[in-house]
């Protein structure tokens, strides 16, 4: 069988969501094949430090790494140049989409609009799971791209009459100047930014963000050290401590947890984990319990059982969480909205479509509980 | 020429050419390092100070007469031809990594690459044979190597060359590591020279022989921290089909670097006028450590251990069985 490889995959899917676009500028379609080196992309870093003998730290996430000349940093995507960092893939895009927001996901934010969506390659953890280690995993230089930089970006998002820009699929933290400067010049045009992130991110620059983004979604990967240590190559602490600044800056997120049988479906994590959440966050954040698929370096691991997403969902519940769902689990009913008061479903969802929407102003329209999310563009007045 | 076709040439010239290619010089020395009687490794120090450069440019002559005389001690051989015989056949499809991070300031110099090229090409390996690699054909360029796609000659590109085929589609495990391998080691070479330079490195200690084989995989980055006392080194050279298709090690110091590595910084290279030679790229880079030790010491710099970055690798590699780290188990051979 001529089986088609999943970097091919995602390459010809890139071609075919931006040849369905109609790009206002020729220069955006301009693609980039793996091993073309090219310079356009790249730009001085933004949150960094210079120390001796010409080496640099990377301010951005807190692997602060160290970086001596000719070096890049964990993420493969910064480079130390002779004393001066520098991102890589500034409007390097390996990955171009329009999506419903859904798919983010992000239930409280705009439902049923489109986010135009994109990537480049890079991330500054490893997670043996990734659904998107192709682009995740790999330095620019290996994975085809469109030159498309921030303003483009937020021109192509607004002729695609997408209201929400979308930094997904791989880690935006890595290619943060380039989310920055789009967000900017989204704002301007109108179309809010949301990052797709696993929160592994310094105070500094995470702050600056939030002021530009308009929701953002976190991976919460699990309630560990261990995990997050063994199987994605990060800490739990920073991840925390980013929720906690996103309460404090007042910005909209949800969080998404993928349970992975064995590694992170334990009840007495989940537990701890939605204790934790309701006590630091409040009630109200919305999390969604995702299903695992086995893929990159853990293809050993069947995919979760039903049961056990429902279970967590119900320690969640229990634990006062007033809007838990469960993902990847398509016509589940765990994917509605329903009113933390009388129950009523007020959103229905199909996977990523939706197929009612009933609130009223933000509203359930049986008992006027108001739901919290951003039900109304917030750049629209 | 056109990219497609570029593509289409190097690749189907891989696959056609590795296929075939024998196995007796594998299993003779690829899976031994230790080749000196006693069981120790022998490393070849072969020097010849104010002749290999002249005006700072290499001499050819003398680098290719240099590295006979190394091969020749190195596999107990008094013919150049029949040393380089024993490891490489006319069957093989030859790989020689170089390092070309550093520039032209501290990188493998054509003139040196061309030498064993040469030595190969007398071995009977035919020249559209060997290929002559690195991560990146821009970086091989800086350091001053033609890119070579075609001809009589013998091939020299990058890993990127070969497009979104530079490495294979799955990632590979061995040990901590978890990579994605270059298809010119993977499809298109049967045997591998280990090409590395002798200098310093900000996060491993020392880049000499092990380092020269991050090259090798998509994803170096990701083993960075840390480098020094962590596996990833020695479980990177025990993955099977690199450790098989290993078969020697020249390191070219012609120019060294003994700080702030792994760019070139002018003020600490010094004219070691040098190649190494081994079998054993452990013990390779053991006997690599002390040169750069000895001309730290001669500077007034601390000791890499001082500096908290002694290559504590070496020793988890003589523990999986790679090589040899302790110096008693190494016979060192000077050769003028």
């Amino acid at each position: 069988m001529n089986r088609f490889s999943r970097r091919a995959f995602l390459c010809t899917t890139a071609c075919a969501s931006l040849s369905g676009i109609v790009v206002p500028n020729a220069q955006a379609q301009r693609r980039v094949e793996p091993g073309e080196p090219d310079e356009v992309f790249v730009h001085e870093a933004r949150h960094f430090s210079r120390l001796e003998d010409t080496k640099v730290q990377c301010l951005l996430c807190p692997k602060q790494c160290r970086v001596a000349d000719k070096e890049r940093g964990y993420c493969g995507v910064r480079e130390n140049r002779d004393g001066t960092y520098y991102t890589l893939v500034y409007g390097r895009v390996c990955s171009l989409n329009v999506d419903p927001i859904e798919k983010k996901p992000l239930f409280h934010y705009l439902p049923g609009t489109n986010a135009f969506s994109v990537a480049t390659a890079g991330c500054n953890m490893e997670c043996k799971f990734c659904q998107n280690y192709e682009i995740s995993q790999f330095r620019p230089e290996q994975v085809a791209a469109y030159d498309m930089n921030h303003t483009m970006t937020a021109e192509i998002a607004k002729q695609q009459a997408c209201p929400t820009i979308a930094y997904t699929y791989s880690e935006p933290v890595v290619f943060y100047e380039y989310m920055y400067d789009a967000a900017v010049e989204g704002r301007k045009l109108g179309i809010g930014s949301v990052a797709i992130s696993n929160g592994y991110i310094q105070e500094q620059p995470l702050r600056e963000l939030c002021k530009v983004l308009t929701a953002i979604k976190i991976d919460f990967k699990a309630f560990t050290e261990k995990f997050y240590r063994e199987t994605c190559s990060g800490e739990l602490k920073p991840v925390l401590r980013t929720l906690e600044i996103l309460k404090e800056e007042r910005i909209w997120f949800e969080l998404v947890v993928l349970i992975v049988p064995t590694l992170n479906d334990s009840d007495e994590e989940n537990k701890q984990m939605a204790k934790w959440i309701h006590d630091n966050l409040g009630d109200s954040v919305p999390v969604h319990f995702s299903r695992y698929h086995p893929t990159y370096k853990i293809r050993d691991i069947p995919p979760t059982p039903v049961a056990t997403l429902e279970r967590i969902r119900n320690h969640a519940l229990d634990a006062g969480l007033k809007y838990v769902y469960l993902g990847n689990l398509p016509g589940h009913p765990g994917e509605d909205t329903c009113c933390p008061n009388c129950r009523e479903v007020l959103i229905n969802r199909t996977g990523y479509q939706i197929n009612s929407n009933q609130l009223v102003n933000g509203k359930c329209p049986k008992c006027a509980t108001a739901i919290p999310g951003v039900w109304k563009d917030p750049l629209k007045t | 020429m056109k990219r497609r076709r570029f593509l289409k040439r190097i690749s189907s010239a891989g696959l056609v050419l590795a296929l075939g290619a024998g196995s007796a010089r594998r299993k003779a020395f690829g899976e031994s390092a230790a080749i000196s009687t006693g069981g120790k490794s022998r490393i070849i120090v072969a020097r010849r100070p104010g002749k290999l450069l002249v005006d700072g440019k290499p001499n050819p002559p003398e680098i290719s007469d240099l590295l006979g005389r190394g091969i020749c001690a190195l596999l107990d051989e008094k013919d150049c031809g029949a040393a380089w015989k024993k490891l490489f056949s006319p069957e093989d499809v030859v790989g020689v990594k170089i390092n070309t991070l550093g520039g032209k300031g501290i990188a493998n110099r054509p003139e040196t690459v061309r030498a064993v090229c040469e030595a190969l090409q007398a071995a009977g390996v035919p020249p559209q044979q060997i290929i002559v690699w690195d991560r990146l054909s821009q970086e091989m360029q800086r350091a001053g190597f033609e890119i070579v796609t075609e001809g009589d000659r013998p091939r020299c590109y990058g890993s990127d060359a070969l497009g979104d085929r530079a490495y294979r589609r799955q990632t590979e495990s061995s040990g901590s590591i978890g990579s994605c391998f270059s298809n010119i080691l993977s499809k298109q070479c049967t045997a591998l020279i280990n090409m590395g330079v002798l200098k310093d490195h900000d996060l491993s200690g020392i880049s000499i022989a092990m380092k020269n084989l991050f090259g090798v995989i998509h994803n170096p980055n990701r083993y960075h921290f840390d480098v020094h006392k962590d596996p990833y080194l020695p479980d990177l050279a025990m993955h099977p089909p690199l450790r098989q298709k290993l078969r020697l090690n020249v390191i070219d110091a012609l120019t060294a670097q003994y700080h702030n590595g792994p760019a070139y910084k002018a003020e600490y290279t010094w004219p070691f006028e040098g190649i190494l030679l081994g079998l054993d790229l452990v013990a390779v880079d053991r006997v690599g450590w002390d040169v750069i030790e000895a001309r730290r010491k001669e500077a007034g710099l601390p000791s890499l251990k001082e500096s908290g970055r002694a290559p504590e690798y070496l020793q988890i590699a003589e523990e999986k069985g790679l090589g040899f780290a302790d110096s008693a188990k190494i016979e060192t051979i000077e050769v003028t």
